[in-house]
Order: C-alpha cells, then structure tokens, then sequence
C-alpha cells in the first residue's frame, strides 16, 4: 500500500524524500553500467510479479515482495523500487510524484534491513535454514514498511491515527503469505540457480 | 499489459514538449500537495478538471481511473471524519460523532488528491514513456536513474508475457488459485520461474550488449524543439502556479 498524493504535509513529504537519498545515493553507486541489464530485468520481474493477486481468506491482495527484493538486489534494491514505484505512478497513478520519497522510504529501507539480515545465511546456501531464514525476514520486511507507511500517514493529523491502525492490521495476513511464499521461491531459486542471490 | 493507454491522441497535450509538461507538472503537484486553503483546492481541481477535458482522454477509461483511485478516499471518508477531535457536526449511533474538521480534513485530501490525479492524466499520461524518458535526460536527471527506468519498462512487457505464459500452462493443468498452502507453493514456484526468467534474460541482455561496446551511455536521437504553444503554456502553468501558491499562503482573495 503506497500513500497517496494530497494526505500528507509538506514537512512530512519532504522528510520523506530527503531521508530516502543515502540509500539511493549508495543504491545507484553499486548499479554499475555492467549490472545495469540485470537489476532492470529482475526488477521488471518484480513489477510484474506484485500485480499478481494473492487470495487470502475471502479477499485477495498483491504481495509487496519488497522482502525479496532486497535479498536478491542488495543495496541496488532501493533505486529498483523507486524506478518501480514510478513507473506506477506513471502508469496506473498508484501513489505519486510527490509521495515518491516517502513511499520509496517505506518499502526501501526495510527492503535493505532484510538484505543485510539474511544475505550471510543464505550465501551458505543451507537448503532448509535459508528459505526459513529468508521467509520470515521478508514476512517482518512487509510488516515493517506497514508500520512506516503508517508512520507517515499519521503525520498528517490526529484523524489519520484510525486509517493508520487500520493500515498495520491489513499488513498482518499479507506478511504471512509473504514469508511462505518467498520460503519458496528462496527454496526454489536455491535449487535452479543459486547465482541469482550473488549481489 | 495495459498501460501507455492514453498516449495516442491529438490533443494540446498530446502535441506538447515533453520537458514543458514534467518541469510544470511536478512544481504543480507539490504545489497543490500543500495547499491549506479549501478556495484555492477548489480552484485547483477546476483548473486541472479543465486540463483534463482538454487532453481529451477515453472518457470510459478515465472513469475506471477515478473510480479506483477515489477507493482509497473512501477510507479516509469512513474513518477520519470519526476520528478527529473538535466540533461536533452531528450525532450518528451511539457513540459515532461527525466532527467539522474530520470532514474538512477528508474534503481536502479528496479534492487535492484528485487535482493532481487530473493533472497526472492529462500532462503525463498523453507521453510514451519513451518521450518521458528523453525529456527527462534533456532535464538532467542521472543517467544511471535513467536507464534503469528505461530498461525497466522496456522488459516489462517481455517478462509479462513470459509469466502470462506461465499462468496459462498452469491453467491448463487445471490450476485453481484458493486460500491454501498448496496453492501459496504454487504461487512460490510461479514468482521463482518469473525471477530466473527474467535473470537469465537480463544476463544474456549484458552481454549482447558488452559486445556491442555498451559503457554505460545513452545516446539521444529525439531532440525536442520548443514551439511557440510550448512556451506560452509554460509561462502560463508557472504563472498561475506561482499565483496560487502566493495566494494560498499569504491569502489575498
């Protein structure tokens, strides 16, 4: 869930997308022209992989998969979700110019946290340990970016808190589906071609 | 995939320069993102309500656009005006108090968020990416942001088609999606192949491309001319934007 334009105060906004740039800063550093086709494609990959609706009980929501991202890109993965998250704006208006910042804080920085929990685990390759592992890093990574986005959303005022809350809640089955379903994936990338997660 | 649904047309905004459009687009958005005033949020959305009309757009597509879009202020319609402290406009049930400024606070971002949504439509949504893409590198943005947008959006339609691929051959398996482990593995399976395709292919791109001498820069071919229209619209957009944003916080009207 990205935050849309118009919610949040120009402080707010502002924080947002100065705080997101080391990470980018640092991100594009490491994106050399030799990675360059590479990071595209996986994260083309990801863009389309998140459009898939997931059903979950009588509803069905899309997977942030920021979680994997970051195992799999390293540090390249916060300009991959900025480039991402414009591209949605662009094209099907979610989120927005002005929200770029902070929605790329949001799902970024966790994103980089999970990288930089499990990439020594799953380096070792472990058949069991490194899908557990890396399950339940990018189940805590949606978690986290939902608290965040939260976060953000309460800076606009006292009668977001509700919206807020509401917002953490609706994280909670999506991270549980999340970290099965990146156990598996983690399991079988593992299998057919370990070298994707040399970042 | 549906997307660049409303590049093609013949509009003001269909023929008008790239960078003109995202250099007001974007000053436009962070100015309407703050505004404070309901006056100057009303007259927002009529200006950007009249872009729209002039870009022309498939109206029935459009629709669809709003309609999602304002799902989202839906929830802050059903739970700020709930929320928020102050004066009470009227009872509901029980304990479930209508306040003044929850409902001021809802209207605000509703009539704010569907300005810029409007202004998105009708300046960025009438380019090709491709246009977007150039303009921006004529603006100096960093070319490694560039290519990496571009690149994107180029295999975006590549690896959409391999998954589509994916999920018909698991249709035709007599694949069901439901609420279970069983299908969440599946799932799993689906997104890893989705993943190894496109690494396989972005490292076969890499190399193609090495080979052919790639070091990292984008030439440009696509030079944009400013024509006169361009910028009269330019000297308007920043004009009005500059009169709004004075106006709405140092509040003469």
């Amino acid at each position: 869930m990205h935050i849309s334009e118009g919610i949040l105060p120009a402080w707010s906004l502002g924080a947002g997308a100065l705080l997101s740039m080391p990470g980018l800063y640092i991100g594009f550093k490491r994106l050399t022209p030799k990675k360059m086709p590479e990071t595209a494609l996986l994260t083309s990959g990801f863009f389309v992989a998140s459009l898939i609706h997931i059903p979950i009980g009588p509803t069905s929501a899309h997977l942030l998969l920021n979680g994997l991202l970051g195992i799999i890109l390293g540090p390249r993965a916060m300009p991959a979700i900025m480039i991402a998250l414009t591209l949605q704006a662009i094209l099907f208006q979610f989120g927005g110019i002005t929200t770029l910042g902070v929605n790329t804080f949001t799902m970024g920085y966790p994103a980089l946290l999970c990288y930089i929990c499990c990439h020594g685990i799953i380096k070792r390759r472990h058949p069991l340990a490194a899908p557990i592992v890396g399950g339940l890093c990018a189940g805590l990574t949606v978690l986290m970016s939902g608290v965040l986005t939260a976060l953000f959303l309460a800076t606009a005022g006292e009668g977001f808190y509700l919206a807020a809350k509401l917002l953490i809640s609706a994280h909670m089955p999506i991270s549980v589906v999340e970290a099965l379903i990146t156990g598996v994936v983690i399991s079988g990338l593992l299998k057919i071609r370990p070298e994707v997660f040399e970042a | 995939m549906t997307c660049e649904k409303f590049s093609t047309g013949s509009s003001f905004f269909h023929r008008c320069d790239p960078r003109v459009k995202i250099v007001i687009l974007t000053l436009a958005a962070w100015v309407v993102a703050t505004l404070n005033t309901l006056t100057y949020q009303l007259l927002a959305l009529a200006l950007a309500w009249t872009m729209l009309i002039v870009s022309r757009l498939p109206k029935k597509e459009v629709l669809v656009r709003l309609l999602g879009f304002n799902a989202f202020c839906l929830l802050i319609w059903l739970t700020t005006p709930f929320t928020t402290s102050g004066e009470v406009l009227f009872h509901l049930i029980g304990p479930l108090e209508i306040s003044k400024t929850g409902v001021m606070s809802a209207l605000e971002v509703t009539l704010k968020s569907n300005a810029i949504l409007f202004m998105t439509l009708s300046m960025l949504s009438t380019s090709t990416i491709t246009q977007i893409t150039h303009a921006l590198s004529h603006l100096k943005v960093p070319p490694r942001a560039i290519q990496l947008f571009y690149f994107t959006w180029r295999y975006i339609h590549v690896v959409s088609q391999e998954a589509k691929k994916i999920q018909e051959a698991m249709r035709l398996r007599g694949f069901r999606f439901r609420t279970s482990l069983y299908t969440y593995r599946y799932i799993g399976y689906f997104l890893g192949a989705i993943f190894i395709k496109s690494y396989d292919a972005g490292i076969q791109v890499q190399r193609a491309m090495e080979l052919r001498g790639f070091n990292g820069t984008f030439w440009l071919i696509d030079h944009f001319t400013l024509k006169k229209a361009d910028m009269v619209f330019f000297a308007l957009g920043i004009g009005t934007i500059g009169l709004i944003f004075f106006g709405d916080h140092f509040g003469y009207l």
